[in-house]
């Protein structure tokens, strides 16, 4: 691959298999290529709508009113938006100052929140566009939950403590079928009111980041 | 190269202002070399153009040369009446003069007696007939 994946997380980053601090970025840039793949974990992605209906030369006017008037400014929040048929969802999350750093001497760079190479995947393994869907996966001792709508990211939360991931999903009675990662062990859930649907979501996920090839057929679906 | 939008795809906005910055250096440093080039081709293009002006003055020049070199239609009836229809064996005849050739001293005589031709030269042939050099009387 011809890009640097560095996945980037609250208090360190991974590179090549290594974590280093983000005071160590000056020693180590030499390490990276100019084309960064940068994919940001252990922050939440948070998403609001308006369906506003909007002339398509005014959306680009009218993100960046409501970027300015309505989301936090505190310098270190990351945007992206989408615009459906009669809507408009912009996305945020925190991470700029922390990829400002690693991107001061590349030329090129992409950046995804895993909520979103999440629903990239998602995307393959139901095959559909506009699929509608619950996912949680565990990766590097955080948990993601997060709630698909007509095949965009809708709702989600990060957490550490399983406890707190039943706490909410409790709160917000959120149950029913819920895909899960593989890695998640059966008893996470003492509640019936779940189906889990076990997945290899790990796997699949490393092959998103990391853009490997597979040629062969296997079965995603557990 | 790849394209960037200010808040879209998660782009930090230093990175974005940098990559902006970068490409109106880029733009100016292409606009520069634009007029550079131009600066050194205007000469060349100005000197192509005289070159061809010239070349078409040179060759309308042959299309008046070709126009003088014209046999005037008066001067042919001429021509026809004062020579062909007479009893002459043969006539080489370019524009205002010529040479013909004829077989006795009576058509020489004849010959002379026309207003229109003027007798330069005469050489009697091997064959007895007469070579008159002649031209017209303009």
């Amino acid at each position: 691959m011809n890009k640097s994946v560095v996945v980037v997380k609250k208090n360190s980053f991974t590179y090549n298999e290594e974590d280093y601090d983000y005071d160590s970025i000056i020693e180590m840039k030499h390490l990276l290529k100019s084309n960064l793949k940068l994919i940001i974990l252990e922050e939440d992605l948070y998403v609001k709508q308006f369906t506003n209906k909007i002339k398509r030369n005014k959306i680009y006017e009218f993100i960046q009113y409501k970027i300015n008037n309505e989301f936090p400014q505190n310098g270190d929040i990351l945007y992206n938006f989408d615009k459906n048929d009669n809507s408009i969802s912009i996305y945020y999350i925190k991470g700029a100052k922390r990829i400002e750093k690693l991107s001061e001497i590349a030329n090129d760079i992409e950046v995804k929140p895993i909520q979103i190479i999440v629903k990239d995947v998602m995307k393959k393994v139901l095959k559909c566009d506009d699929f509608n869907c619950k996912v949680l996966i565990n990766m590097n001792g955080y948990y993601y939950y997060m709630l698909f709508k007509g095949g965009l990211f809708n709702y989600g939360f990060v957490k550490e403590i399983k406890e707190e991931v039943m706490c909410l999903l409790i709160e917000t009675n959120d149950f029913g079928e819920i895909y899960v990662d593989n890695n998640i062990v059966d008893n996470l859930f003492g509640e019936d009111k779940f189906k889990l649907i076990k997945i290899n979501l790990g796997e699949l996920i490393n092959e998103k980041i990391y853009e490997k090839q597979k040629f062969y057929s296997r079965k995603v679906l557990q | 190269m790849k394209k960037y939008m200010k808040n879209k795809n998660f782009i930090p906005e230093k990175f974005y202002n940098r990559k902006e910055l970068n490409k109106n250096k880029k733009e100016k440093i292409l606009l520069m070399l634009f007029v550079i080039v131009n600066l050194i081709l205007v000469p060349i293009t100005t000197k192509s153009i005289r070159e061809i002006k010239t070349t078409t003055m040179v060759s309308n020049d042959g299309i008046n040369n070709s126009k003088s070199r014209k046999i005037d239609a008066n001067s042919i009836n001429i021509w026809i009446e004062s020579i062909i229809e007479d009893d002459i064996d043969e006539a080489n005849i370019n524009k205002s003069n010529g040479d013909v050739t004829v077989n006795n001293l009576a058509e020489i005589e004849e010959l002379s007696s026309n207003k229109f031709i003027n007798i330069r030269e005469f050489n009697l042939k091997d064959d007895g007939k007469y070579n008159l050099i002649v031209d017209l009387n303009e």
